[in-house]
């Protein structure tokens, strides 16, 4: 059997994938499908006074128009942070409150997209507005939730101002980073059927489950009449997670019109109607003496979050977990204003907040003197600084030697401006990349036929991370199989529970169910072979046989194929559920994922801190006239336990570097403060990195075992990639021109 | 929460598709089916035009309104969803088809205005016997896509691309790329895919 995991497969879903037969939500049609749009408030505060839907009404095509009138009524369910399955607490179209800018007031149902489209730009709504406001006042701000345990959101160890009074450099800065919209390239879209009292629903989904039992609640059906498909998912990033008010709408409506609705959020649309990436200030103190050894260390950050949820995304959590101090406190802020709720966007504790804190170590390396690498060298733990546990493995240090290798950093000089090419000023930044390892719990069923297939179901979800490929591999590697022999089917509410397609811990959670459940089909098969009359295992004691890539091995040198000992049984098929359950998983938590919630017990145990790690390198080329701002290459260097599969783990590693470019150059909602409105709410006046703006991108994944995360020893690098990226570019900015720019994105204007 | 539900604002007016909810679906029903049938919906009450296309080689008649997009009448009423919005606005060429050779965004393109038109997406690029294009088979060789969402409009405008001989060096696939985006950040597999259909072309 050919070695299957930690090689390079390509995507098992690549030929639907690249001949448009891969099904994402908005491709299927039900018979006599309807077609939905929505109207949205104009102003952001305020009381609906009056809604004029005639000329909607009037409009040919129009079938029906839904307001907070004549909707069917069903039941709100809590938003994500307040622990249920919704995107945010507040739903609109119940009243006529308006509380952000973008919300919507009324939905058309037509017999074409387009006369949807048109009814919706014909409504008409009066308001009496409010003031409104986007700020984020440090005065303003409050701590979350409880303070002083490891969970919690305050965190102090010895004496930061004493710290800070023995240091011989010291650091006091503060980072913004801005609003940024996940922009998914699928647009939200959900499509709704009722049959009686029977749902389907297909809609994209990082978590079916979690929608299924949101749905069933608010409908007030049992979660075995709702269906909810997601089998493909054009992009996620975080957006699509929770329950929405455009798929809650879309099933109200579809029950009062008594036809299937389908509909496409329009792109504007997209971004009041979801989540998105709260704005941030990230606030440094630091201190160390003349090694660079940390003397004192703190970061309080402060995020935004809406009038209505406290949008909980702890990246200092993360922050303090990185570096070896005396003195440490951490504090995790948040400030209201008048938005949406905000959710989880790629890394979202740890893109804002390591744009601040791997930028603060730059500055504090180049006040005293030292190699920024070096910086992070002499800081290195093989403990959490905080909670004084080991780390299950980190290599972080590996990973700045092995990048530095690479990306040729001992060519660097170290002055500020000393490095040019022609008209070309050039930077070289590095900065460190972690994510934490989540551990959640996790079902998966495995059926495997005599005739050498098997069939992988579970409610997990590939939003292009590749899980279809791994879960094949891993089911490949144990059962002895070819991968294209393994079947993975997922993306349905109803098949055994997996996580929430997010914090990078399907592989790893999911992953790890999908093996265990093929240990399982091994003992199964081996107690049934053990029973015959004859066989190489015939009579031997079933416990004493392993499962050892796909061969039954007794303990005196006899062994069987899994497959062949597979045929010889009477029913030649077998099936199990595997489960992950790592021992730091507690009932509550397991009950919080297998409720629809996100029951981690990462990345901190009572034994051990579990994070991947990685170093990020970039070039920066400004030129000396224009200021224009170019990243020639890119290398990052990771660590993150077993490595399942080398290409689409170089993927994912790859677009979080691209993300981070993003990031760094490109990315901004802006915001209109006073009216609390989004300016630039499409994907062309957003930026994204374009094809042009990604040169060379090198990724090297290094090998790094950890037997405590999980059985298979990985540890999740869907958001690993874009940690450090925007960092590493602002500190060969610095490198570059001596500009030290504290706010993303960094931009032409900001350098001249 | 909503008040108690009253009877929707229903366009009773027009066609009373209630009544009749296979209405519409009998004409979207048709998708995928044989040639030159008509796959439009019956619009009695609006105003529509009837026009022909010749999709991935097969004439397609259909009635379509004046407002209905190439891509809509791609997706909703011929059945071809290989074809992706991603924005509706021309911002993404998620939408982009071969129209008369020319990648297009078939969301600019008014369905009316393509009538008589060549239109080639996704599902036109397997030869008859199922055999993928070669531009298909290097994007998944290469993992030029994660999503995939994307990657039609990709696939169709990597071979426009090379069709018109922007593919002479990486700087001027992603130059004349840029049009299509791809959240997932797979450019430089993009670049390299079509690299090396080029250099399969040459050789």
């Amino acid at each position: 059997m050919a070695q299957t995991l930690n090689t390079a497969v390509s995507r098992t879903d690549a030929p639907r994938k690249v001949t448009g037969t891969a099904t994402y939500a908005a491709d299927v049609i039900p018979a006599g499908m309807l077609h939905g749009a929505l109207a949205t408030s104009s102003i952001a505060v305020g009381t609906l006074t009056g809604l004029d839907t005639s000329a909607a009404e009037a409009e040919p095509g129009v079938v029906a128009v839904y307001t907070h009138e004549n909707l069917p009524d069903y039941k709100s369910v809590k938003g994500f942070y307040a622990g249920g399955p919704g995107s945010a607490s507040f739903w609109p179209m119940e009243g006529t409150e308006i509380k952000y800018a973008g919300q919507p007031i009324a939905y058309v149902v037509a017999e074409t997209a387009a006369a949807a489209r048109r009814g919706a730009q014909l409504i008409t709504a009066d308001y009496d507005s409010r003031p409104a406001d986007v700020h984020m006042d440090p005065a303003d701000s409050f701590v979350i939730g409880a303070t002083g345990d490891s969970k919690g959101m305050v965190a102090t160890k010895g004496d930061v101002p004493k710290g800070l009074a023995e240091a011989a450099q010291t650091l006091d800065v503060e980072y913004t980073t801005p609003f940024q919209h996940h922009n998914p390239m699928e647009m939200f879209a959900s499509t709704a059927e009722w049959r009686g009292d029977r749902l389907t629903v297909w809609m994209p989904s990082q978590s079916v489950r979690t929608l299924r039992l949101g749905i069933a609640k608010a409908f007030g059906l049992p979660e075995t009449s709702v269906r909810v498909i997601s089998p493909f998912v054009g992009g996620a990033f975080g957006s699509k997670a929770g329950i929405t008010p455009y798929a809650m709408l879309t099933i109200a409506a579809a029950k009062a019109v008594g036809a299937p609705v389908r509909l496409i959020v329009t792109r504007p649309q997209m971004y009041t109607v979801a989540t998105f990436r709260p704005e941030s200030v990230q606030r440094f103190r630091l201190g160390a003496d003349e090694t660079g050894k940390l003397t004192a260390f703190e970061h309080i950050e402060i995020a935004q979050t809406s009038q209505f949820d406290v949008v909980t995304n702890p990246g200092t959590h993360i922050t303090r977990a990185m570096y070896a101090s005396p003195n440490i406190h951490t504090e995790q802020r948040v400030a209201r204003s008048d938005t949406n709720t905000g959710g989880f966007m790629r890394a979202p504790n740890e893109m804002q907040t390591f744009f601040g804190l791997e930028q603060a170590m730059d500055e504090l390396a180049h006040k005293l003197g030292i190699d920024p690498v070096e910086m992070r060298r002499v800081n290195d733990t093989d403990r959490h600084p905080v909670e004084d546990v080991p780390f299950s493995s980190r290599s972080l240090m590996e990973c700045y030697d092995s990048v530095s290798d690479t990306f040729g950093w001992a060519d660097r000089t170290a002055e500020v401006g000393s490095m040019t090419d022609g008209d070309w000023l050039v930077g070289y930044g590095c900065a460190t990349a972690t994510y934490p390892t989540n551990i959640l719990a996790s079902n998966a069923r495995v059926r495997m036929r005599g005739t050498g297939h098997a069939y992988i179901e579970l409610a997990a979800h590939d939003v292009g991370t590749g899980s279809y490929t791994i879960f094949a591999q891993i089911a490949a590697a144990r059962l002895g199989l070819p991968v294209e022999a393994c079947d993975v089917v997922m993306g349905h509410g109803d098949m055994p529970v997996a996580p929430l397609a997010g914090g990078s811990g399907t592989a790893a959670s999911a992953g790890s169910a999908v093996h265990d459940a093929c240990l399982r089909i091994g003992r199964l098969v081996a107690a049934e072979v053990s029973r015959q009359p004859e066989g190489p295992l015939a009579g031997v004691s079933a416990d004493r046989i392993t499962l050892e890539d796909g061969v039954l091995r007794g303990p005196d040198g006899h062994s069987q194929s899994l497959v062949e000992a597979l045929a010889s049984t009477a029913t030649t098929e077998v099936e199990a559920v595997g489960e992950f359950r790592h021992p730091a998983l507690t009932d509550k938590l397991i009950r919080a994922t297998f409720s629809g919630g996100y029951g981690t017990a990462g990345p901190v145990t009572p034994e051990c801190a579990m994070f991947a790690f990685g170093a990020e390198m970039a070039e920066v080329h400004i030129n000396r006239w224009t200021h224009e701002i170019r990243v020639p290459r890119a290398h990052g260097a990771f660590a993150a336990g077993t490595i399942l599969n080398r290409k689409t783990a170089h993927s994912q590693l790859m677009g979080g570097m691209v993300w981070g470019i993003g990031s760094a150059l490109h990315e901004v909602t802006e915001v209109d403060k006073p009216r609390a409105r989004y300016l630039n709410a499409n994907i062309a006046e957003y930026l994204v990195p374009v094809n042009a703006d990604i040169r060379e991108i090198r990724v090297e994944m290094l090998e790094e075992r950890d037997d405590y995360v999980n059985p298979l020893g990985v540890k999740g690098i869907g958001e690993l990639g874009i940690v450090g990226t925007a960092a590493a570019i602002a500190n060969a900015v610095h490198h570059a021109t001596g500009r030290r720019l504290r706010h993303l994105p960094i931009r032409m204007s900001d350098l001249v | 929460m909503p008040k108690t539900p009253g009877p929707p604002h229903l366009g009773l007016s027009r066609r009373s598709l209630l009544g009749t909810s296979g209405a519409v679906g009998a004409g979207l029903g048709l998708a995928g089916s044989a040639d030159a049938q008509q796959t439009g919906p019956e619009l009695a009450a609006f105003n529509t035009a009837q026009i022909t296309l010749n999709v991935n080689g097969k004439r397609r008649t259909l009635n379509v309104e004046p407002r209905t997009t190439l891509v809509e009448a791609l997706r909703d009423d011929m059945g071809l969803t290989g074809t992706k919005i991603g924005c509706n606005q021309g911002q993404c060429g998620a939408c982009t088809v071969l129209l008369n050779g020319r990648r297009m965004n078939s969301c600019l393109i008014l369905a009316i205005t393509a009538d008589g038109a060549e239109v080639v997406t996704i599902e036109g690029l397997a030869d008859p016997a199922g055999r993928l294009h070669p531009m298909q088979e290097a994007f998944a060789e290469h993992d030029a896509f994660q999503c995939g969402y994307c990657t039609p409009g990709q696939i169709l405008s990597a071979i426009g691309c090379i069709d018109e001989g922007h593919a002479k060096s990486a700087a001027e696939i992603r130059e004349y790329m840029s049009g299509n985006l791809c959240r997932c950040g797979a450019y430089p597999n993009i670049v390299a895919a079509i690299e090396s259909v080029r250099d399969g072309q040459e050789g």
